[in-house]
């Protein structure tokens, strides 16, 4: 539960994140989110992954089929990937998927530098 | 190890993030780009886009209208000038900004800021023929005249309110590309690009550099045949036996003129050359047909300006609807104005004069700082300008540029051959002169009459222009107009010396002495780039004229009766090559068919039994024009080697008329490198045998049809950086000497037809399309369209018909 929670909440912060912000902010959403729900292991690396990774495949998905592929096809050319659109959504997803994980992951290890202060 | 996670996994998050902000070799920072809601994708626009909606700017006076046709032209309704051409402003940033910053950074010579180091030399050209300077004394002019001050201070306002709204994610996908931000727009850089436009088109119609190393060789007899003024095929743009007065001006030929430029002195050839010179085929076609040549009794006025052909195109289609005129046509992103279009009175279009208005002149400086120069018997002051050229990952360059009486010392000791002798040349061109060409257009898009067709063109001054105008009431019209030198014979065709004012241009042929031509009896005009007069004209007017187009298009002008819309059109799209079916005869003539394998057997009756089409699929052009390239190879090669560093080619028309005349007793027909004596026909036979062996390559890949063979595109114009930008392989014939003009990646980039009928009816096609976004459906949706010869219908929008566009995009001003 707590793991698809955080996930939608990475993936919610990220797209507010990208609309008023530079394009590496939501990687500070996916910390804070990753400090305030700490799960066991890797655990919030994956949910941090998955949480940019589903959205902006979403995202470019979307925005292709709406463009009708007309610039996929191109920049598919632009960056060495001879053509292949599907590598251009992987890449794109991946890369943000990585850097959500990352940045949840120190998130958790960062809140764990810091225990509750007790009397 | 708490410490350690967490460094860790801060420190991998950070560094990926700043990894990916960088450029990645030659790629550009792959984080923002990517980015869904801020990289490229944002430039992925949906294909129900709504172009309509309303706006808030500053600046405008009123509300504006623009209504935007299922094409994406707008048609641009506002209640005063200023708000119009604002409006216009606005429209070219919004659909073509990268086209804008990108040509006009260019013009100035700053295209090393987009493309780093490869571009220094193209910048340092560009600085040191003055086109900055040339802007500026452009701007003056504008500034002076109050009217063309608020317009163009009210476009560039335009052009502004978009760049200061533009977020990141809106960002034209270039500027993604390359990593770098749009620049604001000011009055300076309209000016630029016209002057781009001028140099495109005026500064390379000399050879003055090639013809003085000509001289090194060739005595002037020589020279003359070389380089004739006039073609034996000429079909002037002035019917030929028209009556020209008398010239008003006669310049005197200097007395020393023969010794300072034939003398042994001058014979040193120069070794200093231009490396970016505009393409030679920046030609056009225009003609108009008075109501005697068409079914229905109204004239009819075509163009097709012939440019680099490039994605987005240099054209922009709209309609500019203000207080009192409504133009529909081109206009060129960067300035004001609709440049090639219509209104509901007359027409007008353009071609290029192809006239010499560019000269050179050599300087003394008195030291290697360049700060004073001998003229007129004594040391004169240069003013000199430091040019800071900065590069894209790289430190500026600078490099000083001096200025004479003359105009900037384009080469000098730090610019040109390496081995220099103090070779110091000065330009002078009449695109540095003051001038303000807008105004033409200005007038032109609200005339109503010849008359004020007529008074519009006084504003043009360079590049020379051949204006063919058409109205309702039924005249036709064609005015070569622009500031044209007085010249002497000879003036101007080789370097001059410059240390005093004995070789400076001593006048302007008046404006009404201007090759002009109005309602005349053949019922139409016609001009393609040939030379504007027969040698009735009284001026000496050299220049790089093109011959066989207007032969060709007189030809079936005067042919053609009861002409419709669909009988013009099939002339633009005409493949018909006169220049071959000249060469034709000479060549079946020559070649000694005994000699020939059975391959080349083949390729002789391909080129026999050809149409003498240019078209895609035909085989007989593609060897036409390999034979003929050999032919002249093979007859002026060794010749022109002899020159140091080069020698123009003389022209294939110049070859044919050569041969045509002298048949076997040509002179230079002989090979000086061998021994023996060759004759015509071994050599037309030889290069055949080249041909043959040259093209069978092509012809095992199934390459031997023309389209095919030449591979003609529309690049992006950022060319070989982006081919998945560009629109490659069409399927088109034609050539430059051919009406329909295509070559490699050059030709029509706008072909216009209007019938001035009492509803005006029109046509035009560009091959591209009206958004220079690569991710939008309008980016290059025209091509396909040009590529088979068909026109989109232009719509002049009435007031009553604004219901039927596609999108209306209210501007209204901030308060």
């Amino acid at each position: 539960m707590k793991f698809l929670i955080s996930q939608l909440a990475v993936a919610l912060a990220g797209f507010l994140t990208g609309l008023f912000f530079p394009w590496w902010t939501f990687a500070v959403a996916a910390l804070l989110i990753g400090a305030l729900m700490p799960q066991k292991g890797g655990w919030n690396f994956v949910s941090g992954f998955l949480g940019i990774f589903l959205l902006w495949l979403g995202l470019t998905l979307w925005i292709d089929s709406a463009n009708g592929g007309i610039l996929s096809a191109r920049m598919a050319w632009v960056l060495p990937m001879k053509g292949q659109v599907i590598y251009l959504h992987l890449l794109t997803a991946g890369l943000g998927g990585l850097i959500a994980g990352l940045a949840s992951q120190a998130g958790k290890y960062l809140r764990a530098l810091f225990p509750k202060e007790k009397y | 190890m708490k410490y350690f996670l967490a460094i860790l996994f801060a420190g991998l998050t950070a560094g990926l993030i700043y990894l990916l902000d960088k450029p990645f070799g030659a790629l550009p920072p792959l984080g923002p780009l990517l980015s869904p809601q801020h990289g490229f994708w944002q430039n992925a626009e949906s294909r129900e886009k709504n172009y309509g909606g309303e706006l808030k700017l500053p600046g405008l006076k009123g509300n504006v209208q623009v209504h935007i046709d299922d094409r994406l032209v707008p048609h641009v309704f506002a209640e005063n000038d200023e708000d119009l051409y604002y409006a216009q402003g606005y429209l070219h940033a919004r659909f073509r900004l990268f086209q804008l910053d990108l040509q006009t950074r260019a013009a100035e010579g700053r295209a090393s800021e987009f493309a780093g180091e490869k571009a220094l030399r193209f910048d340092r050209e560009q600085r040191r023929l003055g086109m900055r300077y040339a802007a500026e004394n452009a701007l003056t002019e504008v500034e002076k005249d109050p009217l063309s001050k608020q317009i163009f201070d009210a476009y560039t306002q335009g052009v502004n309110a978009y760049i200061d709204n533009l977020t990141v994610a809106e960002l034209p996908l270039e500027y993604k590309l390359l990593g770098v931000k749009p620049e604001r727009w000011s009055n300076i850089r309209s000016a630029l690009l016209l002057k781009m436009m001028a140099r495109n088109l005026s500064s390379s119609t000399e050879i003055d550099l090639g013809m003085t190393n000509a001289k090194s060789v060739f005595v002037p007899d020589e020279l003359r045949m070389l380089y004739p003024q006039v073609h034996d095929s000429l079909v002037p743009i002035i019917p030929k036996g028209t009556r020209f007065e008398d010239a008003s001006i006669e310049p005197k030929r200097p007395e020393s003129a023969d010794s300072d430029l034939f003398g042994r002195a001058a014979r040193e050839p120069i070794l200093s050359t231009e490396e970016n010179r505009p393409d030679p085929n920046n030609g056009s076609n225009n003609w108009v047909l008075s109501g005697s040549k068409t079914k229905s009794g109204a004239p009819f006025l075509c163009n097709d300006p012939h440019l680099e052909l490039s994605l987005p195109s240099i054209w922009y289609e709209m309609q500019l609807n203000g207080p009192v005129s409504s133009v529909y046509g081109v206009t060129l992103p960067g300035s004001p104005f609709v440049i090639i279009g219509f209104n509901d009175s007359i027409a007008w279009g353009v071609t290029n004069s192809q006239r010499d208005v560019k000269d050179y002149f050599r300087i003394r400086f008195k030291d290697r700082s360049k700060s004073e120069y001998w003229f007129n018997g004594q040391w004169q002051k240069s003013r000199l300008r430091i040019e800071a050229i900065r590069v894209k990952g790289q430190a500026t360059v600078y490099d000083t540029v001096a200025y004479t009486v003359i105009g900037p010392v384009m080469f000098d000791e730090s610019f040109g051959d390496s081995l220099s002798r103090g070779e110091n040349l000065a330009v002078r061109w009449t695109g540095h002169d003051p001038s303000n060409e807008a105004m033409t257009f200005y007038y032109l898009n609200r005339a109503r009459s010849y008359e004020e067709y007529e008074s519009a063109l006084q504003y043009f001054t360079c590049p020379g222009q051949n204006f063919v105008f058409a109205s309702k009431n039924g005249d036709i019209a064609i005015w070569q107009q622009g500031r044209f030198p007085a010249r002497w014979q000879d003036q101007g065709l080789y370097v001059m010396p410059g240390e005093d004012t004995t070789y400076f241009w001593q006048g302007y042929i008046p404006y009404n002495e201007n090759p002009h031509a109005k309602n005349p009896d053949q019922g139409f005009l016609q001009s393609a780039n040939q030379r504007p007069a027969d040698n009735r004209y009284p001026y000496f007017i050299p220049g790089r004229y093109i011959t066989p187009r207007g032969v060709t298009i007189d030809n079936k002008l005067k042919a053609m009766q009861q002409v419709t819309v669909q009988d013009v059109m099939d002339l633009h799209n005409d493949y018909y090559n006169s220049l071959a079916a000249d060469v034709r005869p000479l060549l079946l003539n020559y070649v000694k068919r005994d000699s020939l394998s059975a391959t080349e057997r083949r390729y002789l009756e391909l080129f026999e039994q050809w149409d003498l089409l240019a078209s895609p699929d035909s085989k007989g052009q593609t060897i036409y024009e390999c034979w003929f390239d050999s032919l002249q190879a093979a007859i002026w090669r060794d010749d022109l080697e002899r020159v140091k560093p080069t020698a123009p080619w003389p022209e294939e028309q110049t070859t044919f008329e050569w041969l045509a005349r002298e048949q076997e007793d040509m002179p230079f027909i002989d090979d000086r490198n061998t021994p023996v004596k060759e004759t015509l026909s071994e050599l037309v036979t030889a290069s055949l045998k080249m041909t043959t062996a040259y093209l069978l390559p092509y012809e095992k890949e199934g390459r031997l049809n023309w389209s095919l063979f030449k591979e003609p595109s529309v690049n992006h114009l950022l060319r070989d950086a982006l081919p998945s930008f560009a629109r490659k392989k069409l399927k088109v014939g034609g050539n430059g000497n051919i009406v329909n003009a295509i070559t490699k990646s050059h030709g029509p980039s706008w072909r216009m037809v209007v019938h001035l009928s009492k509803e005006i009816e029109a046509y035009g096609i560009y091959p591209g399309g009206q958004s220079g976004n690569p991710g939008s459906r309008f980016y290059d949706g025209y091509v396909d369209t040009w590529v088979e010869g068909k026109y989109n219908k232009l719509w002049l929008m009435r007031p009553s018909e604004v219901n039927q566009s596609a999108w209306t995009l209210n501007l209204k001003p901030t308060n």
